[in-house]
């Protein structure tokens, strides 16, 4: 099933593939990359541990670095704006970034035919990982890509961290699923859960994933989530008790609500 | 790709240039001493995937090894389609040094509609290590991105002159090598293979050669298209080279290495070669183009590399291969050497109507002083007295780099020599002065102006009038006998009825002997006007013949000795 996903990765022009968290997302970039893409891949991802972490696991699978380039969004845009500063209309220092400027210059870089070019020289495609971090200044940077390149983006709706004004606000998962036209499919195996000891807490996750996305709070009766109440003046306490006790226990799984500690 | 544009800075005899490559055939002319070989040195130095030069004190300007030696090439259309393009112009080689190139030469970034560039650098310091860079817009002594042998390779550019023997063996990085990268697996175990064996039995049939039979082939086959036929081609070990190493493999003919063939037909198969290694997309840098080749050939090969679509850049002392090319086109221009050490380079392109005087006067253009004459008589004239004012003590007029150029009728003279100075042509005009519209002193002063320099006889005098003028009136009847000899089988007794004929002297009576006639101005003008309407020395020769006569038996306060006298000044001196 998995490997079906893979596939449809490396093949498809455009997509989106929903992963929850824990399913083997990095994995799922590094087998569609190492086994069925033939040509170098561009993967942009957010952050320098992402860039790290899915570094680690390419070398871990023995994949030639010349098929892929991993970089993070900010780090290969501004690698291009501050070579091109009057092409991309970027106004700032060329020595120091001014990053709430640098995504809409490399679109509008990614409009020139001399920079197309050597992307496409440079790429077969483009895979960017963790795509519900995007904001829509990088979501616009990403759709130039795909105007000339074959990109697929990896994302969890339920991960999306808030933005904090109006112009940095993130990219909405419906938006992603129009843009990117076509479904992947889902990864469905939590991995990260199995892994650790815990799958019936990753099936259950999985499970209420439905009623996460309808915004809803789920039903804990049955499910392997222990919980407890406490009032909210004792709530301090109570977290540094939860601090304490996930040092000796890992996969775990806290669920916040006003008012009210989950702890599983 | 295609040079657009060259800067050099103190290197060798070029203390700065700034160079717009305007056309696809570039050929470089003027005088001796002017650089021009130093242009194409610097463009191979920079271009070409040589990975060891070796730099020392004398290739500073003037030795002064404190100022980099610095040599900036722009280049422009290249063919992104290519897979090794492609591969250059990646993100992670030179993807991001693309810059741009405008009327004052490379910029940072490309302008909206702009053309697309790279410029690559080539810097010595007195270290003398060479240090290649791509840059983006003005080099500024600092920073780029190292540029390899092994990625100028892909710029396309290869030296094919005399010293290119070394196309024709498989060593690191020539043409053959570079033919054979597809199918060349480990072209130096196969070397050494070949050495070990060698050492042991002929290896003339040994197979791991078969992988150079196919490229040899197809390099005969190329070398016929642009006009030299050889029979077999066989990659074979040369004998002569000491060492086993890459180089011991080279192309022969039958038994004898293509290297002992004669300059004119290695040429020729080098840049088929060549061609052949870039589908067309090469840059040619081909010193004294006309060297070995006779002029059939000379015209068989450019028109070659005119059709193949490959950059040429040249030089030349030949009237041949001048004739040959456009000057519309930017295929030719003038280089001149400053004083401070800069150099200029001019297309003659930039000058209007001037292709018909460029076909008409080749050899004009490949010194750096040009006497534009009225004509053939003036031409002669000179040619007369340079070789009788020629002695130990002045250098002949050859040796000046100073060429006499016909323009073709008086009136043409103030229209032409504006021109040829404008290139950088030191100019002077020599006219006759008997139609007073060729040239007023309006024009004289105007031309003064622009450092044209006017030679003129006196006012009403065809250059025959001044002659006869000039000459001591005993000698005019041995004057008409050498123009009677040079025009055989005119007669004497022909010239003398149409002198009197003419005149208007018909009434009157002279005597039977020509020698016996009294002096008069009259007669003198008459006997000018003869000579003149009935052409007996308008032609380079003939008017050289009869000057040569006439020079030693007029007097030096004479106007035309005076004249000449001031123009052979200017030319020694000016």
């Amino acid at each position: 099933m998995t490997e079906v996903v893979y596939q449809a990765i490396a093949q498809a022009t455009h997509g989106y593939v929903e992963a929850p968290a824990g399913c083997g997302k990095t994995d799922a970039i590094v087998r569609a990359v190492g086994s069925y893409c033939d040509d170098k891949q561009l993967i942009l991802t957010h952050t320098n541990a992402g860039v790290d972490v899915l570094r680690q696991r390419f070398r871990l699978h023995n994949i030639p670095s010349s098929k892929y380039h991993i970089d993070t969004i900010s780090g290969w845009a501004w690698g291009w704006v501050r070579k091109y500063p009057i092409n991309s209309e970027y106004d700032g220092s060329t020595d120091i970034p001014v990053w709430g400027n640098i995504y809409g210059a490399m679109s509008k870089l990614l409009e020139k035919g001399f920079v197309q070019q050597v992307v496409l020289n440079s790429y077969a495609g483009v895979i960017v990982d963790e795509y519900q971090d995007c904001t829509l200044a990088m979501h616009s940077l990403i759709v130039h890509i795909k105007n000339f390149l074959p990109c697929r983006v990896l994302g969890d709706p339920l991960q999306g961290i808030f933005g904090f004004n109006n112009q940095d606000s993130l990219i909405e998962w419906p938006a992603v699923e129009s843009e990117f036209g076509n479904s992947l499919g889902v990864l469905t195996e939590p991995y990260r859960w199995i892994k650790a000891g815990n799958e019936p807490l990753g099936r259950w996750l999985l499970e209420t994933r439905p009623t996460f996305l309808q915004g809803q709070e789920p039903d804990f009766r049955g499910s392997p989530i222990e919980s407890i109440t406490v009032p909210y003046s004792a709530l301090g306490s109570k977290l540094m008790g939860v601090a304490l006790f996930s040092r000796w226990r890992s996969a775990t799984m806290f669920y916040f609500h006003v008012g009210a500690l989950v702890l599983a | 790709m295609r040079v657009r544009h060259i800067t050099i800075k103190n290197f060798r005899g070029i203390k700065s240039l700034s160079w717009h490559v305007k056309g696809d055939f570039n050929c470089i002319i003027g005088p001796g001493d002017a650089c021009k070989t130093t242009i194409l040195t610097a463009l191979d130095y920079t271009l070409s995937p040589r990975s060891s030069l070796v730099f020392d004190d004398s290739d500073f300007y003037k030795q002064d090894v404190d100022q980099d030696i610095l040599i900036q090439v722009t280049l422009t259309d290249w063919d992104e389609s290519q897979p090794e393009v492609k591969k250059f112009f990646s993100e992670s080689k030179f993807g991001t040094c693309k810059c741009g190139l405008d009327d004052t030469g490379p910029i940072s970034e490309p302008a909206p509609d702009g053309r697309i560039a790279i410029s690559v650098v080539l810097r010595v310091d007195k270290s003398l290590e060479p240090k290649w860079f791509a840059v983006k817009g003005r080099d500024e002594g600092q920073g780029g991105t190292a540029m390899y042998a092994s990625d100028r390779a892909i710029l396309g550019a290869n030296r094919l002159d005399m010293s290119s023997d070394a196309n024709f063996t498989w060593g690191r990085n020539t043409i053959l090598t570079r033919l054979s990268w597809n199918n060349q697996g480990n072209l130096n175990a196969v070397i050494s293979e070949l050495a070990r064996t060698a050492r042991q039995t002929d290896v003339s049939s040994y197979e791991s050669i078969t992988a150079c039979q196919k490229i040899a082939e197809d390099v005969r086959l190329d070398a016929q298209k642009i006009g030299v036929k050889l029979s077999n081609l066989l990659p074979k070990i040369d004998i002569q080279k000491q060492s086993m190493n890459t180089g011991a493999v080279s192309l022969h003919e039958d038994d004898v290495p293509l290297r002992s063939k004669g300059s004119g037909s290695k040429k020729l198969v080098s840049c088929a070669m060549q061609m052949k290694l870039h589908g067309g997309k090469n840059i040619s840098l081909m010193d004294e183009i006309e060297v070995g080749l006779e002029p059939n050939r000379i015209r068989g090969l450019i028109f070659k590399l005119k059709s193949s679509g490959q950059q040429v850049l040249a030089t030349t002392h030949s009237p041949v291969v001048i004739r040959e090319l456009n000057v519309s086109d930017n295929e030719l221009y003038f280089c001149k050497k400053n004083a401070d050490g800069s150099i200029s380079l001019e297309s003659l392109g930039a000058i209007p109507d001037i292709q018909g005087h460029v076909r008409m006067n080749a050899e004009a253009f490949l010194g750096s002083k040009i006497v534009a004459c009225e004509g053939p008589t003036e031409i002669g004239c000179l040619r007369a007295y340079d070789r009788f004012r020629f002695d130990e003590k002045n250098p002949p007029v050859w040796s000046l780099a100073t060429s006499y150029f016909n323009c073709g009728g008086g009136g043409k003279v103030k229209v032409i020599t504006p021109k040829i100075a404008s290139l950088g042509y030191k100019t002077a005009a020599l006219c006759d002065n008997d139609v007073p519209d060729h040239l007023t002193s309006t024009d004289v002063t105007n031309l003064a102006a622009k450092d044209i320099s006017v030679f003129q006889w006196e006012a009403g005098n065809s250059t025959e009038n001044q002659l006869c003028d000039d000459l001591p009136w005993e000698h005019i009847p041995a004057l008409l006998a050498t123009i009677c000899e040079c025009k055989a089988p005119l007669e004497m007794a022909t010239v003398v009825d149409l002198i009197i004929k003419d005149s208007g002297l018909s009434n009157q009576t002279f005597p039977e002997n020509i020698s016996e006639w009294p002096e008069s101005l009259a007669l003198r003008k008459a006997i000018g006007d003869c000579i003149n309407k009935y052409n007996y020395i308008k032609r380079i020769d003939l008017a050289e013949k009869v000057l040569a006569f006439s020079l030693p038996l007029i007097p030096d306060a004479a106007a035309m000795k005076v004249t000449l006298n001031e123009l052979w000044n200017w030319i020694q001196n000016d």
